[in-house]
């Protein structure tokens, strides 16, 4: 048989898609973007073409002494909360809606103008029209399911209920609000039927309108309300006045990227991705995905990178959150200066990976700083940057709880009465309020060294103060004897409510660490570097977040475990 | 014999977290795991060195307070029994053995991290206190200090990213003596993509029994894939699990498992020798008397196949004959595990039908 090879040309009709042709041994002999041409010798081969979740494959055969020939694949429909066209999830009337609402002046509510923000929630299935033969209450859950959106400032003072000024066609299965804002920082919050909370970032930026696309998921029978599905979200930026086309390719090549960014692979290869991102690229949110999807490769080539950042802060400007935050990455690489604003970083990146380029500097996180602020109360995002709403009134709030718990046995407690005196004192500083005057023994180890301890650490954000105060909490508190307990005592539930999700990560970190240190095992530096990394905050945040531990620790019932726990030692 | 592999298999049914339901495949999977493991035409490891952590189903309620076992601190235990001295004082490097960690029940994948990574949640996890194996981290951690010259890790767990949870990584001390890194090779199997939910079900060809679809597909991958090697590489798993997915699970799709082969060179897994995968046909346009042949991904012909009335005669190329009955116009044929081409002469035309061997059924 003549092993002559023949020129093959795959080829997705919208030229939009990862490319791979698979020989019979199954291996990826040819990866391309688009379109792919391939020498092959005869023989039986797998075109595989993927965007976004979607995929298409079609088999092949080369037969000896083929004349080049090609292999078209359809275009990809990958589902999108935005309603483009080539997606599975689109509807004409959700993308006559938004042209409708673009083409229109955004609403001034008095947040000021030169920027704007496009809010779309919509429901891609056939739900809209489902629930209209449905019972009253099924209809009112399905209208509630696109509400629950405010738009606050950073400190999370309301600025509008999105709710009240969007436009509602739960007939059609979506909201719209198109509005006016002065540039700035914002949060768009999000509150679910069950009162959970997340902040999404608003970057308001002079000349462009940020546009959130928001899918809502529903049961399938509409037993319950839709959930907006924030983790899976679109995030956009356009030149203010430019109307939505459903057939931006940009729009669809950057969903395309988001998919590829939130599976930590890059879908698109890198010759494909570098010739896209050469060309002056004017969707900006397309350029974050694009450098981020580059810093993937084992290799990154810096020079485009440069490119891209610069093009970047050309479109956003160079304070853009997650422009700095490349800056600084791409700074660090070849060991170069780099100049972080005493101020930190003023405000989050939209994107975790930003995030996590920055995670391990301090200094963007001053003492005080919204940063600082949110760094323990992410939330997971998808490729997203999300965080539990700040809200000042929280401390206040637990306090009440714990009054209230006052009223139960644990009152009578001595300990008890200290941590109510103590916690109604809330208004100094933190480690103030850690004193405790708990005398119980455990293991030779005594409660007032670990107070001492914590009181002795001072406001530096030093590693090994941090170092300190892990191993102080580590080692000291009996934490095995101390969860074996709440289990039992099914207290577990009231203490939960309280912590951050960094927090409830860290409780069995620590026992893990007590453990080892109980078993002769050192805790150094490198290894708080090494927890630090993986939980992917700086270090005085971490500080922090123990500390707050600690204090929520001794007003939950937690309390009353390690003193029954150091009852027992004593008898 | 493999003296110098090693392997720690863990398998978690029972949660005492009720969030996480009970599963009928680890103690199953670890079972079948543990057969190939020990088996001489498979992994042919000493007994003595293979370690099973699994659910006691058989225990009884617990006291107050009591941990559900199997807990973290046992694979602890299990770990550095194989990779420390035994005082302690550093760890052992063996650099002609294999290290195989696997693990079987619900899992989760840690929310920041972009590479490949799981963690198994252990018996005793909780709202609060989600204890859990870091899998990737142990299998990491052996891979950096080339403890082992090969390291397998089979993580069959879902690693649902939304789950706020994060993967311990124990303070496990550094080796003495550095400068081995990048020697070791590892091969890193998930049951899933970052975000996606393994799949357990009742598996026909094992008998009903229920499995992990990741212990299963790698299984028949060992015995499948690569037609023309007498043993299998990580490459060829990787593509045999790609391609035969689909297949694998059905008509009940599940999500695909995600597979890090070693950059730094091959694993090759022993295996009696390559058997073939079943094929169905259907009979549409092909009567009575009518004949075709099939040809591999290399474009040979690897059988002649005649249909009768009630049978389906094969000619294999290089000899070898054989009957498979047809019944309801439907009959099956070994075949290799490749891409394949059905072509038939009929007095409309020739007839092509291509496939992949062990996949859907072929209509002629």
């Amino acid at each position: 048989m003549s092993n002559s090879k023949t020129t093959v040309t795959v080829r997705i009709d919208d030229r939009q898609g990862e490319l791979e042709i698979v020989d019979g041994s199954f291996r990826v002999i040819n990866r391309g973007y688009g379109m792919l041409k391939a020498d092959l010798k005869p023989g039986i081969y797998k075109a595989r073409a993927r965007a976004g979740n979607a995929q298409n494959e079609e088999l092949f055969e080369v037969e000896p002494n083929a004349h080049p020939f090609e292999v078209p694949m359809d275009t990809l429909f990958f589902e999108s909360p935005i309603p483009l066209n080539g997606t599975s999830t689109t509807h004409e009337y959700h993308q006559d809606a938004l042209m409708t609402a673009t083409k229109e002046a955004p609403h001034d509510a008095g947040l000021g103008t030169g920027a704007s923000v496009l809010l779309s929630v919509r429901d891609p299935s056939d739900a809209s029209f489902r629930q209209a033969g449905e019972p009253s209450n099924v209809q009112d859950d399905y209208r509630l399911s696109f509400k629950g959106f405010r738009l606050t400032d950073p400190n999370g003072h309301l600025l509008l209920d999105c709710d009240a000024k969007a436009l509602h066609k739960p007939d059609a299965g979506f909201a719209l609000l198109n509005l006016a804002l002065q540039p700035g920082r914002y949060a768009l919050i999000h509150r679910s039927a069950n009162n959970t909370e997340t902040a999404m970032p608003i970057m308001a930026v002079p000349g462009w309108q940020t546009q959130v696309f928001i899918h809502v998921d529903f049961p399938n029978d509409l037993e319950a309300p839709g959930i907006p599905n924030l983790e899976n979200r679109s995030v956009m930026m356009a030149p203010l006045g430019e109307h939505f086309q459903a057939d931006d390719q940009y729009f669809r090549l950057t969903e395309i990227a988001r998919y590829a960014l939130r599976h930590g692979r890059a879908t698109i290869n890198r010759q494909e991705l570098e010739l896209l991102l050469q060309e002056k690229f004017q969707n900006p949110i397309y350029g974050l995905f694009g450098a981020h999807l580059l810093m993937l490769e084992d290799d990154p080539n810096r020079y485009l990178l440069d490119h891209v950042t610069d093009n970047l802060a050309g479109l956003i400007g160079d304070h853009f959150p997650d422009v700095m935050a490349l800056r600084y990455a791409l700074a660090k690489r070849p060991n170069e200066p780099f100049e972080i604003p005493a101020e930190g970083l003023s405000f989050p990146p939209l994107l975790q990976a930003s995030w996590n380029l920055i995670a391990e500097n301090e200094g963007f996180y001053p003492k005080g700083s919204f940063m600082r602020e949110i760094a323990g109360l992410l939330k997971f995002g998808g490729v997203w940057l999300n965080w539990q709403p700040v809200r000042k009134t929280a401390l206040i709030a637990l306090e009440e709880a714990d009054m209230r718990a006052a009223n139960d046995t644990l009152v009578k407690s001595a300990l008890r009465r200290t941590m109510v005196q103590k916690i109604s004192a809330f208004a100094g500083t933190m480690l103030d309020k850690l004193k405790i005057t708990y005398t119980a023994k455990h293991d030779g180890r005594t409660f007032e060294d670990l107070e001492d301890m914590i009181a002795d650490i001072n406001d530096e954000d030093d590693a090994s103060r941090s170092l300190e105060l892990l191993i102080g909490l580590a080692g000291k508190i009996p934490w095995e004897a101390v969860f074996r307990r709440i289990k039992s005592e099914a207290v577990e539930a009231g203490l939960i409510n309280h912590l951050t999700d960094l927090q409830k990560s860290l409780l069995p970190t620590l026992q893990l660490i007590g453990n080892q240190l109980s078993a002769g095992e050192k805790f150094s530096l490198d290894d708080l570097q090494q927890l630090r990394k993986g939980l992917n905050i700086p270090l005085p945040v971490l500080r922090e977040s123990l500390e707050d531990l600690w204090k929520k620790l001794l007003q939950s019932s937690i309390a009353k475990v390690i003193e029954k726990i150091a009852d027992e030692d004593k008898s | 014999m493999a003296q110098d592999d090693y392997a720690i298999l863990v398998g978690i049914s029972r949660y005492a977290d009720e969030n996480l339901p009970e599963l009928n495949g680890p103690l199953k999977d670890v079972t079948l795991m543990e057969k190939w493991l020990l088996s001489k035409t498979g992994g042919g490891l000493d007994p003595a060195n293979v370690t099973c952590i699994v659910t006691d189903e058989g225990s009884h309620e617990l006291q107050p307070g009591q941990d559900m076992p199997p807990v973290f601190q046992h694979f602890l235990d299990a770990f550095m029994g194989i990779v420390g001295e035994p005082d302690k004082s550093d760890y052992i490097r063996r650099s002609e053995g294999r290290l195989y960690l696997y693990f079987s029940g619900h899992g989760f994948s840690e929310k920041y991290e972009r590479t490949a990574h799981a963690a198994l949640y252990v018996a005793n996890s909780s709202r609060i206190l989600a204890w859990n194996i870091y899998g990737t981290y142990f299998a990491q951690f052996a891979k950096d200090h080339a403890l082992f010259d090969e390291i397998v890790l089979i993580m069959d767990c879902c690693r649902d990213a939304e789950l706020t949870k994060t993967p311990f990584t124990p303070p496990l001390r550094k080796p003495t003596d550095i400068g081995m890194t990048g020697v070791a090779r590892l091969l890193e199997l998930y049951a899933a993509p970052r975000g996606g939910k393994a799949q357990e079900r009742a598996i026909p060809s094992r008998g009903n029994e229920v499995h992990g679809l990741l212990t299963h597909a790698f299984l028949k991958a060992l015995e499948h894939a690569d037609p023309d090697s007498p043993d299998v590489t990580c490459q060829a798993i990787k593509g045999y699990l790609e391609e035969n997915w689909e297949a694998i699970c059905g008509k009940d799709p599940a999500d695909p498992p995600e597979v890090i082969i070693p950059s730094n060179g091959e694993i090759r897994f022993k295996r009696s020798g390559p058997t073939d995968v079943e094929q169905r046909f259907k009979l549409n346009r092909l009567q009575n008397g009518s004949s075709f042949e099939i040809i591999d991904s290399d474009f040979d012909v690897v059988a002649r196949v005649s249909i009768n009335a009630s049978e389906a005669g094969i000619e294999r190329t290089g000899g070898g004959k054989s009957t498979f009955p047809i019944v309801d116009g439907i009959f099956v044929v070994p075949l290799p595990s490749t891409f394949c081409m059905a072509v038939a002469h009929t007095p409309e035309g020739i007839l092509k039908r291509k496939f992949l061997a062990g996949g859907n059924d072929v209509e002629l």
